[in-house]
């Protein structure tokens, strides 16, 4: 017990690591939210648009239609004319305009500004242009089906609506906030690392004097790593705190949930910081080595690119369920935003097995007792 | 106390230990003298079960050292070259924490601990980190990590390397204290002087292997060199100098520059002799000095090298 509390005594104290364990990612999770504004708060506010629909047919009605299912979900549709509308946009009381007919039957969009509101409404658009093609396409080739098409055109419709009613949200930004709770885990790391080096007695004097005592080395080595991945957990669930009431983001109602996935996720952090401290290499390789690993697997889960999981999962999902920091992200995705046990359960056991693997690593490689050379 | 018997140790192609046998008296200040990298510190690394060795036999208390042997360990102090102690922790943290890995019964620490910091100086910067103390302070707290749980048996691997003189004197007598307080002593050095103060018994190891061990007297006895006479401003003909020659027990004399020089085999005192011809011939001269051979002159002769390479 002495020793265990002067282990938690030298890790709390250690400025460098806890800014990179617990302030950093807090100063990354506010850029983030400075940047994307409001989205994924609670408070959303629909974007006001005008609808310009004047003596419109078909196909353009079918667009007025969709627009109309979208009122007071994701938009507030005000009717107008072309020269209200466009008076209405300079005068910033519409964000965008939808125009039925932009030619050619095809509808079209003029927004005032660029800004992550106005992409919402071009993809928005693109959504439906998407669709429209298909149910032409079905007009076409069966127009007897078309009926039962446009049904389940409404069936999605109604599931956005229940899925946005349901308090889940379909702000993919929220991806980058899952990828900073990857990455705070990860930073676990540059803890375990000044641990490793602590309990390597071919790496440090002070490792050699700690296993030359009657301390059972294997006791010592699991005191360093609960002495680790709990401040990391704490540190984890501090951020937690902090996104959920400092930032007001609203990233689900599961906390406990996320609790367990940030333990995990903090395992394997401080695991691979205290394998990598115990190596008998350079300390500045090292540090490169901890600053470079977690840093891409977190670009590779979306930290820095938010559609990058998506593409990887489009082209090579395999990389996303061997990647930690992807499994991390995925897992509170599944469990806040997509809503599916199965999915979240998957990524959960595969966490699992990530952090049994790298702590029983760590452990094995830092009980040593006996070196070639110290 | 402590026995090595045909030690064996190998980095890769270099032979490090090469079937060193030592022992190690209970009561000792033991003193492993040799230049460096003639293999000390393995050798304590050995001792302390860190190190794999490739063959020989360790005993420890009378029992076989290894990484499990808890009772030895538990009776061992150690005091590393490199200071090892956690830059996050107080003075009085730091010797705490390592007491506790011996001693986990708080109240039985706690007057260990105010016994090791008042006995090394170290009482008005027990809240002091590491960082703010001197070199000499650093070192003290150190050997106060070391010595904490009053253990049987010390070793101390170069303790003042890169110490000031002040400093240094002040850990010499330290550790003569401890020993006589009851611990054994093991003492690695290269610093002959150091050795040869306060060590009672002294073992010069080269290339890993022990080439003398006994007293210091005893050492110096084992070679040719004895008593060194030097005078200095003196001007001697031939003659005078064929005449001194021929006195008994020197095997050595130059002449240069007004400085005569003679070595003499092993025994003491023959400075009146010289003192008393150079009167009766009348020879005037201006300083005239004896030395006795050093540890220096017994690794030089033993081995062929000087001990500071």
């Amino acid at each position: 017990m002495q020793s265990l509390k002067y282990r938690y005594l030298q890790v709390v104290r250690d400025r460098g690591n806890m800014f990179w364990g617990l302030f950093y990612p807090m100063i990354l999770a506010t850029f983030f939210f400075i940047a994307f504004g409001d989205l994924g708060k609670d408070s959303w506010k629909e974007i006001p648009v005008a609808l310009v629909a004047e003596e419109v047919q078909e196909p353009a009605a079918m667009f007025v239609s969709f627009l109309e299912t979208m009122d007071g979900e994701l938009i507030t549709v005000t009717n107008m004319t072309e020269e209200e509308a466009l008076a209405a946009l300079s005068g910033e009381t519409v964000e965008g305009i939808f125009f039925a007919d932009g030619g050619d039957g095809a509808p079209a969009l003029t927004v005032g500004k660029s800004g992550l509101r106005e992409t919402m409404l071009s993809m928005l658009l693109d959504a439906y242009v998407k669709n429209a093609a298909m149910y032409r396409d079905i007009a076409l080739s069966h127009p007897e089906r078309l009926q039962d098409a446009l049904s389940v055109m409404q069936e999605d419709v109604s599931h956005i609506r229940e899925v946005t009613l349901g308090g889940k949200t379909y702000d993919h930004v929220l991806e980058y906030f899952f990828a900073s709770i990857a990455m705070m885990c990860f930073f676990g790391c540059f803890t375990g690392q000044k641990l490793g080096e602590e309990a390597a007695a071919n790496v440090s004097r002070q490792a050699a004097r700690r296993s030359i005592s009657p301390e059972k080395k294997s006791l010592a080595v699991l005191g360093d790593l609960t002495v680790g991945i709990s401040i990391q957990f704490a540190s984890a669930l501090l951020f937690l705190l902090f996104l959920q009431y400092g930032l007001r983001i609203s990233l689900g109602g599961n906390f406990l949930g996320m609790a367990l996935i940030c333990l995990l996720g903090s395992m394997v952090g401080v695991s691979l910081g205290m394998v990598v401290g115990s190596a008998k290499i350079k300390e500045g390789f090292k540090t490169a080595i901890l600053v470079a690993l977690p840093l891409f697997l977190c670009f590779l889960a979306g930290l820095m690119f938010g559609e990058m999981k998506v593409l990887i999962e489009r082209s090579f999902p395999l990389l996303n369920r061997v990647n930690p920091a992807a499994l991390i992200s995925d897992a509170l995705y599944f469990l806040n935003v997509y809503n599916d046990p199965a999915g979240f359960r998957l990524r959960l056991f595969l966490l699992f097995v990530f952090a049994a693997v790298m702590t029983i690593w760590a452990f094995v490689s830092l009980r040593r007792t006996r070196y070639d050379s110290i | 106390m402590l026995e090595i018997k045909g030690l064996v140790k190998r980095y890769g192609e270099t032979l490090a230990l090469d079937h060193l046998d030592l022992e190690v008296k209970e009561g000792e200040i033991f003193g492993l003298l040799g230049p460096n990298g003639s293999g000390k510190t393995t050798t304590i690394g050995c001792i302390l079960a860190l190190l794999k060795y490739d063959r020989g036999e360790i005993r420890l208390f009378g029992k076989e050292m290894s990484p499990t042997a808890y009772d030895s360990k538990r009776q061992i102090g150690v005091v590393f070259q490199d200071v090892a102690v956690f830059d996050r922790l107080s003075v009085f943290e730091n010797i705490d924490y390592f007491c506790g890995l011996y001693v986990p019964d708080r109240a039985e620490r706690r007057p260990l601990v105010e016994e090791a910091l008042s006995s090394t100086g170290l009482n008005e910067y027990r809240k002091k980190r590491p960082k703010q103390l001197s070199g000499g302070l650093l070192r003290r707290l150190n050997i106060a990590c070391g010595i904490v749980h009053k253990p049987k048996l010390i070793i101390l691997d170069e303790p003042t390397v890169a110490v000031d003189p002040q400093s240094r004197n002040r850990i010499l007598e330290d550790i003569k204290a401890l020993n006589k307080a009851g611990s054994t002593i093991i003492y690695t050095s290269h610093y002959m002087e150091e050795v040869e103060q306060i060590c009672t018994r002294i073992a010069i190891i080269d290339h890993g292997r022990q080439v003398a061990c006994g007293t210091s007297q005893e050492l110096k006895e084992m070679i040719r060199t004895g008593e060194s006479v030097t005078v200095e401003g003196v001007v001697l003909t031939q003659a005078q100098i064929d005449e001194i020659r021929r006195m008994p027990q020197i095997y050595d004399l130059s002449y240069e520059n007004e400085e005569l020089k003679l070595k003499y085999e092993n025994s003491t005192g023959h400075l009146l002799p010289l003192l008393h011809y150079l009167e009766q011939e009348g020879i005037a001269f201006a300083n005239v000095f004896s030395e006795q051979p050093t540890l220096n002159d017994v690794f030089l002769e033993i081995t062929g090298k000087e001990l500071r390479d």
